[in-house]
């Protein structure tokens, strides 16, 4: 990894409320937002070839990406263990209402409204710029996957910028 | 501006706001325990990371294929003082025992580095090339040339020179092989039906109990098979079957610091 000059340590301390924050805000318990962190970190130790430089845009999303997931992974657990419903797009609102974008103002609302699935691959993708094989070792599904949601998810944001009336990306 | 390069700019900056506002959110918003921040240091810390450029399978046996830690900052154990993580990161091999590293005797090794196979022993198949690798640590020695058995190979060689037939003390990391000499690079004179003896005595450990050591002779720049000695001390009596000038290696068969007091070298008719 880029490790030759960062080491895990390095990456923990840079990142750790971060990611807190992150487990926290989908599990809202201490003591799991601990375990997913944990589980998140050796997620991140195995995906260190992909991380060049500790204060990069890539580097952040793939901590966030993986954090999230692995906080989620929790949830699911804990509710299939407690007969739960589960619904994934509620819990991951991350970042919380109190700064989300809103449908009169931002144009990144079409954006902002997509399943949360789609935005995460899109934010690999586009923004990150991680190639469809390196988001399927981080998103733990095969490149074909990766295809097929990348394809859906585009059309989808399209959609949505045609519905909203946000300005054309083109 | 095409559709393509205006969805990553549109992505993108949507990504860079969200992150912003991410930072400001987390700000002393949640702390971890202290508990939890050194259990997950101690992992950072232990954990090595993946090589995945040659997909190398990192054999840990006694002394291993050869692998090497460039610009790696080895540590020891949290539990222990920054200057014990000072000192080992002055060296890897084999050190003789100075203020300097004094520390590091009988404690536990973690390595949060890098671990690097060097380019030029690797073949083109991205395998490591045991002639290779075995021609370029040998090369670090002028006494041993090669070995009878092609599985063996240490990670490092050093010369060490006896004097007055006293080993010096040393410290070890594992892999590495001290090769003991006399002035001007000479060895022990030995005749058929002598014994080559070679009185040793370890520090002990603060994490094992076991620190193996291999200990072999080198005849003719040939390292022969050598043996395993667990204890904190011992003899090492070598058999002389042909006469020569024999040399006395030891290799850190541990996977922590070995360290070896002031021992002795001499023949027994």
């Amino acid at each position: 990894m880029g490790a030759k000059e960062n080491t895990f340590l390095d990456i923990y301390e840079k990142y750790k409320f971060l990611m807190f924050s992150i487990a926290m805000d989908v599990l809202q318990d201490k003591f799991a937002a601990e375990d997913a962190i944990q589980n998140a970190f050796l997620k991140i130790m195995n995906n260190c070839d992909k991380i060049d430089d500790l204060e990069s845009k890539r580097t952040k999303r793939l901590i966030i990406t993986i954090t999230k997931n692995s906080a989620i992974d929790i949830y699911r657990k804990r509710n299939i263990l407690w007969n739960r419903e589960i619904e994934i797009e509620k819990i991951v609102e991350f970042p919380k209402e109190d700064f989300q974008v809103s449908e009169e103002n931002d144009r990144f609302y079409a954006i902002e409204i997509l399943p949360e699935k789609y935005k995460e691959i899109l934010l690999l993708k586009y923004s990150a710029g991680f190639s469809n094989g390196e988001i399927a070792e981080i998103l733990d599904i095969s490149e074909v996957n990766v295809r097929k949601r990348l394809s859906r998810a585009k059309k989808q944001l399209e959609c949505n910028i045609k519905m909203e009336g946000v300005e054309q990306y083109e | 501006m095409n559709k393509k390069d205006g969805l990553y700019e549109y992505i993108s900056e949507y990504d860079e706001q969200l992150m912003d506002k991410i930072s400001a959110h987390i700000e002393d918003k949640y702390s971890v325990t202290e508990e939890f921040d050194q259990k997950m240091k101690k992992i950072c810390m232990q954990k090595k990371s993946k090589r995945s450029k040659y997909h190398l399978k990192i054999a840990t046996a006694m002394v291993g294929t050869f692998i090497v830690l460039v610009g790696t900052g080895i540590v020891t154990n949290a539990a222990t003082d920054g200057k014990v993580a000072d000192a080992m990161r002055k060296f890897l091999g084999i050190t003789t025992v100075t203020e300097e590293v004094q520390e590091l005797i009988g404690k536990e090794v973690i390595d949060d580095g890098v671990l690097e196979v060097e380019e030029d022993i690797v073949n083109e198949n991205n395998l490591i090339d045991d002639g290779q690798k075995q021609e370029k640590v040998f090369a670090e020695s002028k006494i041993v040339e090669s070995a009878e058995k092609s599985g063996v190979i240490p990670t490092s060689i050093q010369d060490v020179q006896v004097k007055g037939g006293t080993t010096p003390e040393i410290i070890m990391t594992n892999g590495a092989m001290a090769v003991f000499y006399q002035k001007d690079y000479s060895g022990w004179k030995c005749e058929t039906g002598e014994e080559l003896v070679f009185e040793y005595e370890k520090y002990a450990s603060d994490v094992t109990d076991e620190q193996n050591i291999i200990v072999g002779y080198i005849l003719d720049g040939v390292m022969y098979e050598g043996e395993a000695y667990k204890d904190l001390s011992g003899n090492c009596r070598m058999n002389i079957e042909k006469e020569g000038e024999y040399y006395i290696y030891v290799v850190s068969a541990t996977s922590d610091y070995v360290t070896l007091k002031a021992g002795t070298i001499h023949v027994e008719k």
